[in-house]
């Protein structure tokens, strides 16, 4: 009797546990869009570092050839899918990715290796762009914080006497 | 001279009079070809936003093009800043959609607008990005 219990009990857990999950990635369903941006921007940082490893510490041209070396489908778990441009770049799951050029050692901690497109999510300033940087770090920045630091530099960037002298 | 909001909205505004199309012509939108200074804020830059200024060679409603002195990666997001008279600059944000080396030290780059970020005078009108499928730096495509 008691084993009769143990089994439905650890039975009831099991599908517990996969209703979680299923209620979390099942078929229409998604994780997250951070999350799941988080996720994938993980694999990137695995597949550049891998990349960089074979390849004297120096990070790959462009993503596709560095998730390749790690045998996945460049494409796949889009989620959703339609949620980036991403058919229109051709970077791997439509990130903007930075590191060409680069050499690991030469890279700050902070510094962006792949980020989200700054229009993806902007339509609600409470969103945010998700960002892998040089110590394998990802970390979400809120697009309202993004938008303000382009506003702070533009003023920077202009002046009265510049206004002036563009007009006849 | 400086690409402002003013002589931008003017642009487009000239453009959409001459109405001129051509049949040969596949570009989406037509361009007008321009010879003023510009800046630019990368968003890909890793320690602060800084600002580039570029020398702008043509712009439609679709796009900009423009010359700079680095390469700049296809799909590279910026932000165009537009100086307005007694206000806050005007700032379009824009993604590479083509490039080509011009020389040692010049990089031909065409923008495509994305969309406004800011601009409080509500004077800039845009095609909306998912139409925008050709950039005004095309021009450089077909003359290589």
């Amino acid at each position: 009797m008691a084993s009769f219990w143990r089994i439905t009990i650890a039975t009831l857990l099991v599908v517990f546990v996969l209703y979680k999950i299923f209620d979390n990635i099942g078929p229409g369903r998604c994780i997250h869009d951070d999350e799941m941006s988080g996720i994938r921007l993980h694999y990137v940082d695995d597949a550049v570092c891998l990349y960089a490893g074979q390849h004297d510490d120096r990070l790959p041209d462009n993503l596709k050839v560095a998730v390749a070396a790690l045998g996945f489908d460049s494409d796949v778990n889009q989620c959703p899918p339609s949620r980036t441009h991403g058919a229109k770049l051709q970077n791997p799951a439509g990130f903007m990715y930075l590191g060409a050029g680069w050499h690991i050692k030469d890279m700050a901690n902070e510094q962006i290796i792949a980020c989200e497109p700054f229009s993806t999510s902007a339509a609600n300033k409470n969103e945010t762009i998700v960002v892998l940087r040089a110590d394998s770090h990802v970390e979400s920045i809120p697009i309202s914080e993004i938008e303000k630091r382009i506003h702070d530099a533009a003023i920077r960037a202009t002046n009265p006497a510049k206004i002036a002298t563009s007009r006849p | 001279m400086e690409l402002t909001a003013e002589l931008f909205s003017k642009s487009l505004l000239t453009l959409e009079s001459q109405a001129a199309y051509f049949p040969n012509e596949q570009r989406f939108a037509p361009r007008s070809a321009m010879d003023v200074q510009a800046t630019i804020i990368p968003l890909t830059a890793t320690s602060g936003l800084g600002t580039s200024e570029v020398a702008v060679r043509d712009l439609s409603r679709a796009g900009v093009g423009f010359l700079i002195d680095r390469p700049m990666r296809l799909d590279e997001q910026f932000a165009l800043v537009l100086p307005q008279l007694g206000d806050a600059p005007a700032v379009i944000l824009c993604e590479v959609a083509f490039w080509q080396p011009v020389d040692a030290s010049s990089y031909a780059i065409g923008g495509r607008f994305i969309r406004i970020l800011k601009d409080t005078t509500q004077g800039l009108h845009l095609e909306p990005s998912e139409l925008a499928l050709e950039s005004a730096g095309a021009a450089w495509r077909e003359s290589a």
